[in-house]
């Protein structure tokens, strides 16, 4: 078995020097259609600067004692259904749906809950210049940074994304395996049980007096 | 549409991937069986489709749970695309025809494309991949080997049909979909599609473009790998009369709204799951239709069929397809062919 991983590494390195592979931008791809713009996802992968038990005790302190700060920020930007933090694997995750455009959604963020989560990002490896309401735009480009590469949900849409001038169908594992390289972090699919409706029409639809 | 590609060629191109092909006996999914049920809409579908079937009363339905293949000896066991085809009889005496499969969607958009991938389907004989190849070869060109042929089997349009995608965007998804098709340990335990865009028209005369999905309230279920050895050719139908015994088998209809800007015309390109759903209805299925007297294998199904309230899209293969099914049907003396007297034409149904 560990003979096999190592020959699937060596391959794997040979031909990402063969065939080098741009890592494709994170986060939802653009489009002009209006459902494609509600519940779209974010998947922030941040690795912990302290990869002991020790940072991840901190980390969870940090974002346990700012929860009030974060659910009032959430609640006051009005554009997310869903969102949640954990660690996996010395990553803080934060993962969330969200209607609209993603830097509106990230400069709502910065609004609202701009202090908690300069505590957060504080104990990642790579910080980005802080306070982030200083630096907003270096902001928006580390989160966008951080935000896991969506794969399509269709065999035609993963082909056009990550091979779209394939020209021999086998070729297809290839240029995924070599995407993956790049790009470890990837995002494989995402139900939803109300599509096409916004945050603000759930509410409204409960009844429940946003 | 313009195209000169007539429905007698498109057949005759279908009918050269089937070259054992048995008379009197469908061209695709040759094999399967019927069941008899109902079908209830739910309280939103009459606000966004004025057909009879979605008023929320239980309307009768006869349905044709099928393996895609054409070959003539029957293979459950074999990863195949399934069918589902379900005709409502609407009261009044109008029906609607819903056929769908496991495939989201289709490989081709045109008759053009259509006669081409046919060809390219032609079943050639397979040559296995040597241990070399798979083990050392393969992995070294970090190429997925296509999943293996299934016991028995010496000839496949597979490998042609998947050389010929390699060159072809439009068929891809259908073939990779195709090439990962699975074993349902029931015909009541997988999802189906009905792949074509159709206009729904609203009481309120709104017009709005749909596509119709089945999903089964029991939940997809696939064969382990490890399990299809120990499967009878035949072992679908034996499950679904043993399930009929004791319980329906419902599926819920759900249909996505199209946004502004999608094409609903291509069937080859799936939506995207952000696109708005509606709970249409359940359908249950509630015994075996030989039970009944009812000879399903002889019924004709044709997507364009359709009730007022539902109208084709210009999609030109769900076109084509309706004037296929009519000329095969015709061909193995089907009931229900617009050739046949007391028949009701598919096209003028759905005026």
């Amino acid at each position: 078995m560990w003979l096999r991983q190592l020959v699937k590494r060596i391959v794997v390195r040979v031909w990402s020097w063969i065939e080098p592979t741009e890592p494709l931008p994170g986060g939802p791809r653009m489009s002009r259609q209006p459902t494609d713009n509600l519940m779209r996802t974010m998947n922030l992968v941040m690795p912990l600067k302290d990869k002991t038990a020790v940072g991840r005790a901190r980390a969870a302190l940090v974002i346990g004692s700012s929860l009030d700060e974060i659910y009032s920020g959430l609640d006051n930007v009005g554009t997310v259904h869903v969102a949640r933090f954990a660690i996996v694997e010395n990553n803080l995750l934060m993962f969330s749906f969200y209607d609209g455009d993603f830097h509106t959604y990230i400069r709502d963020f910065i609004v609202t809950l701009g202090h908690a989560f300069n505590a957060v990002v504080e104990l990642i490896e790579d910080t980005p210049p802080l306070p982030c309401w200083e630096h907003v735009e270096e902001f928006i480009d580390w989160v966008h940074a951080h935000d896991a590469l969506q794969l399509p949900d269709d065999p035609g849409g993963l082909i056009a994304l990550v091979d779209p001038d394939m020209t021999n169908l086998e070729e297809l594992s290839r240029a995924l395996i070599l995407q993956l390289d790049r790009n470890p972090n990837v995002q494989l699919g995402s139900y939803r049980s109300y599509p096409g409706h916004s945050a603000a029409q759930v509410r409204e639809k409960l009844g429940v007096g946003w | 549409m313009g195209s000169e590609v007539s429905a007698e060629q498109m057949l005759d191109a279908f009918k050269a991937d089937a070259p054992h092909h048995v008379g009197g006996t469908r061209w695709a999914h040759t094999h399967g069986v019927g069941v008899v049920g109902h079908f209830v809409g739910s309280d939103v579908a009459p606000r966004y489709c004025r057909a009879a079937h979605f008023r929320g009363h239980a309307v009768p339905v006869t349905v044709r749970l099928s393996d895609g293949s054409s070959d003539p000896e029957r293979h459950d066991e074999r990863p195949d695309t399934r069918g589902l085809a379900v005709k409502f009889h609407d009261p009044g005496g109008t029906e609607h025809d819903l056929l769908s499969m496991t495939l989201p969607v289709f490989g081709a958009r045109t008759r053009e494309e259509f006669l081409a991938v046919s060809a390219a389907f032609v079943p050639r004989p397979v040559k296995e991949p040597s241990w070399f190849t798979r083990n050392i070869l393969d992995p070294l060109k970090l190429e997925q080997a296509p999943p293996p042929n299934p016991p028995g089997v010496t000839s496949s349009g597979g490998p042609g049909l998947a050389k010929y995608a390699g060159s072809h965007a439009f068929t891809r998804a259908f073939v990779l979909d195709a090439a990962s098709a699975q074993v349902p340990v029931s015909w009541a335990r997988t999802a189906y599609h009905a792949v074509h865009t159709f206009i729904v028209v609203a009481p309120d005369g709104v017009r709005r473009p749909v596509r119709f999905h089945w999903q089964p309230v029991d939940g997809v279920f696939p064969v382990p790998p490890a399990d299809l050895p120990k499967l009878a050719t035949d072992f679908l139908t034996t499950e679904m009369r043993e399930r009929l015994k004791h319980a329906a088998a419902r599926f819920t209809l759900r249909m996505t709204l199209g946004d502004p800007g999608d094409d609903v015309n291509d069937p080859t390109k799936a939506w995207p799951v952000s696109r708005r759903s509606l709970g249409m209805g359940v359908l249950y299925l509630e015994a075996m239709a030989a039970a009944r007297g009812v000879d399903v294998e002889r019924m004709s199904f044709n997507p364009m069929r359709l009730p007022p309230g539902i109208e084709p899209s210009d999609d030109e293969i769900l076109h084509a397809r309706g004037e296929i099914y009519a000329l095969a049907c015709e061909g193995r003396s089907g009931v229900g062919c617009p050739f046949h007297a007391s028949s009701q034409t598919p096209s003028k149904a759905s005026k």
